[in-house]
């Protein structure tokens, strides 16, 4: 939302009258303004539903965490004090401490660092690609369509992370070898839900038109049909967020994403494990932080299906 | 005409947005005996809501208000939702324009038609089998015995249209209710099913309250017309004076037709005044 | 008939639909021909054949045998560019037919694009005024519209390559009537000041008498007869359907002391 509001007040048609009165004037003058008023509706609709804004809440607190992580932290991350290891909570340690001494609540700072850089570097990778297979299957059909499509179904045999398992496996372990598995595992639901949406979109008569007026077909996918398909995949992608962290932390917790020292939050799980019984901070704090992360995600798509769903607007 | 099956007085049907409220209905006053009633109106005019509201269907977030509204001597205002349930079907029962959404697709014709029946009949299962077959018979279907094993995606849309009035006529309401119950249909079939309501209303001298768009329609098919207006009733007369109305928004409607007798060159587009709005209202062709 | 020459023909045309064993004809060997500067009808219920016609000729559907010409060069089964320059349509659901995320000068901008057409911004603004939408219509979205606004969109849209021939596809069915009248009365406004010539396909009659000279009535996929326009105003039909075909329009017309029965 921060870069919207900048961008209106940059904007040189705004009046002087104030930015309410510009985004509710009843007649738009640029095409800027009438896309700022539906950004502005779209937003007010947001703003009414409680659990997607507790969620969108709780994204711009991870966010500005691992922005500020530097300024936040209170000790080291990779520094050990083994004789302030397995400390509970305390003025000293806000989060205590794991087996080696290091400051969990730095640690979980940093360490939002690595799971956010893993969930939007997929997703930047997985929603182009995924869309664009989807909608080109989707509106060419025939044996382009059969070919994308069972491309998808073999990666769509296996398990998400089963299949990110076998190709960290073979490309080695590593937050980027973690990424790009991450990415081939999870784009084909992407292009699923790009076709089963283009399916709807090329026989409606808005498309038509668009061939009567001598369209290519590159035209219209990248055009017509990708416009209307990306709110539903935006909708999915931070669904799927969610999934994306848990691959990411079970990699971690595996040994196979993040490797230890870094603080991953799955890498911090797994190291906690074994002090469950007896310091359960350990474990317990990193898996809150990916239960709130991905239920804040979930929740925040699941609004955003209700303001963005062509359907409903 | 006694006592009159409907009797709403200054019906309001009020929405609650986000930021504004906004009046769909304002202040309705009519009376529906054992006639047919005709509501005119284009889009957004609140004939729809108006004929919901009588039944309680509105949807969320309506508000509905009246200085009464009755049928016979309930107060629909006051009913409850159970006692409403009774109403509906039983006494007041509604035709939808498209039988294709309002038939059950996975159960038989003939089992829906039954259950109608039983629903507010005691009757024994063959006895209300008979009374379908009797009623699939009465809407003109020629093979009544293989109609009641099809399945609604199995007949056309003129049939499925009269299989629904079969259904909303055999509990024997008082009142129904029939919400564009023919545009949907093609101008050959349309006169088929509008004569057979027609019979079957008359003969049973149930109530119909008909609600169109289509002027001519209405005209030539209802007893009484009522024109709607941005919520409003501006005109409540008998069909064959629809031509002497008087208010100017019904004549400029009647002039915006493209008609078949003459040809014209230009058709009327109604100038619609805001004046109207609050402006005066024709009954029988008198100022009300 | 006189021998003008026609602006487009159809001979012969056959479409079929279904899969090999289960075909079924949709149209069966229809032939008619437009002169330019006419207005030509098919009338007909849901499932006639009308539209599946204007959706060949259109070239929306290459699936049909035998041959529809334009200015007697037979057309052939993948359209040019040229063509769609030549010929537009305007579609039935005006809800339907404008993209619900693109503001109206989007909408008209794109043929533009496409053909490559210079004075964009000009051509937009004087067809915009040609439908009578005003520019404060030119930065709105389709929902923002009501149903004989977003029909002038359509209607724009298609005008605004300067085509030669407007199919139109029920353009008034979705609307209310006063509406109707709006979109009629435009529609034989534009046909004057541009010269166009109309294939208008409708199941309502008053309709086609309003705007077209000629029409053919369809039945079963074949059309049964043409008729001008004084001819179903006068109800001279020759075959038994047309007759019934308008009587029952007619009987909706006539007041209530012919209806009763």
């Amino acid at each position: 939302m921060t870069d919207k509001s900048l961008s209106q007040i940059a904007d040189p048609a705004m009046p002087a009258a104030g930015l309410g009165a510009w985004l509710r004037a009843p007649v738009p003058t640029s095409p800027f303004h009438a896309r700022m008023q539906q950004l502005w509706l779209q937003w007010r609709r947001l703003r009414s539903n409680a659990s997607a804004l507790f969620g969108l809440c709780v994204v711009v607190v991870m966010l500005l965490a691992a922005l500020l992580a530097p300024i936040l932290a209170t000790h080291d991350i990779y520094e050990q004090n083994l004789a302030a290891r397995l400390l509970a909570p305390s003025f000293q340690h806000w989060l205590g401490t794991d087996e080696l001494g290091r400051d969990v609540y730095s640690r979980l700072l940093f360490g939002a660092r690595i799971t956010l850089y893993i969930a939007l570097l997929t997703t930047v990778i997985v929603a182009p690609i995924g869309l664009i297979v989807g909608t080109t299957a989707g509106y060419l059909g025939g044996w382009v369509d059969t070919v994308l499509m069972r491309i998808v179904d073999v990666f769509l045999a296996f398990p998400n992370l089963i299949l990110a398992l076998a190709f960290v496996a073979a490309l080695g372990p590593g937050i980027q070898n973690a990424i790009i598995a991450i990415s081939l595992a999870s784009w084909p639901p992407i292009a699923r839900l790009a076709r089963a949406e283009t399916l709807t979109i090329r026989k409606s008569d808005y498309i038509a038109a668009m061939r009567l007026q001598g369209a290519s077909s590159a035209r219209i996918i990248f055009g017509h049909i990708m416009p209307m398909c990306i709110p539903s995949v935006v909708v999915r992608v931070t669904l799927n967020m969610a999934a994306i962290i848990l691959t990411a932390a079970g990699l971690g917790f595996l040994g196979l994403g993040a490797q230890p020292p870094s603080p991953e939050w799955g890498t911090m799980l797994s190291s906690g494990r074994e002090f469950v019984m007896t310091s359960w901070w350990i474990a317990a704090i990193p898996g809150t932080a990916i239960l709130l992360t991905s239920l804040a995600f979930n929740l925040l798509g699941d609004g955003l299906r209700d303001i963005l769903d062509p359907r409903h607007g | 005409m006694d006592k009159p099956l409907i009797d709403v007085k200054d019906l309001r049907i009020r929405f609650h947005g986000a930021q504004r409220s906004h009046d769909a209905v304002r202040g309705v006053s009519f009376t529906i005996g054992r006639e047919k009633v005709g509501i005119v109106g284009e889009s957004g005019s609140g004939k729809s809501l108006t004929g919901r509201s009588l039944l309680k269907l509105t949807p969320k977030g309506a508000e509905i208000s009246a200085t009464h509204m009755r049928f016979k001597d309930i107060d629909l205002l006051s009913a409850s939702e159970r006692e409403m349930r009774k109403i509906r079907g039983n006494h007041i029962s509604m035709i939808l324009q498209d039988p294709k959404y309002s038939l059950n697709p996975l159960m038989r014709i003939g089992n829906q038609i039954v259950e109608a029946y039983r629903l507010h009949h005691k009757a024994r299962p063959g006895e209300a089998k008979a009374k379908a077959l009797a009623m699939l018979e009465a809407v003109q279907i020629r093979d009544p015995d293989r109609v009641f094993k099809l399945f609604p995606h199995e007949v056309s849309g003129g049939m499925g249209q009269r299989i629904m009035i079969a259904m909303m006529l055999i509990p024997e309401p008082d009142l129904i209710i029939a919400d564009e119950p023919t545009s949907a249909l093609d101008v050959t079939v349309r006169r088929q099913v509008l004569t057979i309501l027609d019979e079957l209303v008359t003969r049973r001298g149930t109530g119909l309250m008909f609600i169109s768009h289509d002027l001519n329609l209405v005209a030539s098919f209802c007893d009484r017309v009522l024109v709607m207006y941005a919520g409003r009733i501006m005109e409540d007369l008998p069909a064959s004076e629809l031509h002497n109305a008087r208010h100017p928004y019904t004549q400029s409607l009647l002039e915006s037709l493209p008609r078949l007798d003459v040809a014209v060159e230009n058709l009327t587009v109604p100038v619609r005044d805001p004046s109207w709005l609050d402006g005066p209202v024709y009954r029988n062709g008198e100022l009300a | 008939m006189k021998p003008t020459r026609a602006l487009i023909e159809a001979i012969g045309l056959s479409i079929s639909f279904g899969a090999k064993h289960a075909r079924t004809r949709v149209v069966d060997d229809v032939s008619f021909r437009i002169n330019k500067g006419e207005a030509y009808g098919l009338i007909g219920e849901s499932g006639c054949g009308k539209s599946t016609i204007l959706r060949a000729l259109s070239g929306l559907n290459s699936d049909y045998d035998g041959a529809l010409t334009l200015t007697d060069k037979e057309l052939p089964k993948t359209r040019s560019k040229d063509f769609f320059r030549r010929v537009q349509m305007v579609f039935q659901d005006p809800y339907g037919s404008l993209h619900p995320r693109k503001i109206v000068e989007k909408v008209l901008a794109e043929p533009l694009a496409i053909h490559g057409i210079d004075r964009a911004s000009e051509r937009i603004a004087e067809t915009l005024d040609a439908v009578g939408l005003g520019p404060s219509f030119r930065y709105r979205y389709p929902h923002e519209l009501s149903g004989g606004q977003r029909q002038r969109v359509a209607i724009a849209r298609a005008l605004i390559t300067e085509p030669e021939i407007l199919l139109l596809d029920e353009p008034t069915s979705a609307l209310d009537v006063s509406v109707q009248a709006e979109i009629l009365n435009l529609l034989r406004r534009l046909r004057i000041e541009r010269n166009l010539t109309y294939l208008m396909v409708s199941h309502d009659l008053a309709v086609i008498a309003h705007i077209c000279e000629r029409a053919g009535m369809m039945y079963k996929g074949k059309i049964i007869e043409e008729l001008t326009s004084q001819q179903i105003r006068q109800s001279q039909a020759r075959q038994d359907y047309t007759r019934e075909f308008l009587q029952a329009t007619i009987e909706a017309v006539a007041r209530r002391d012919e209806a009763v029965a």
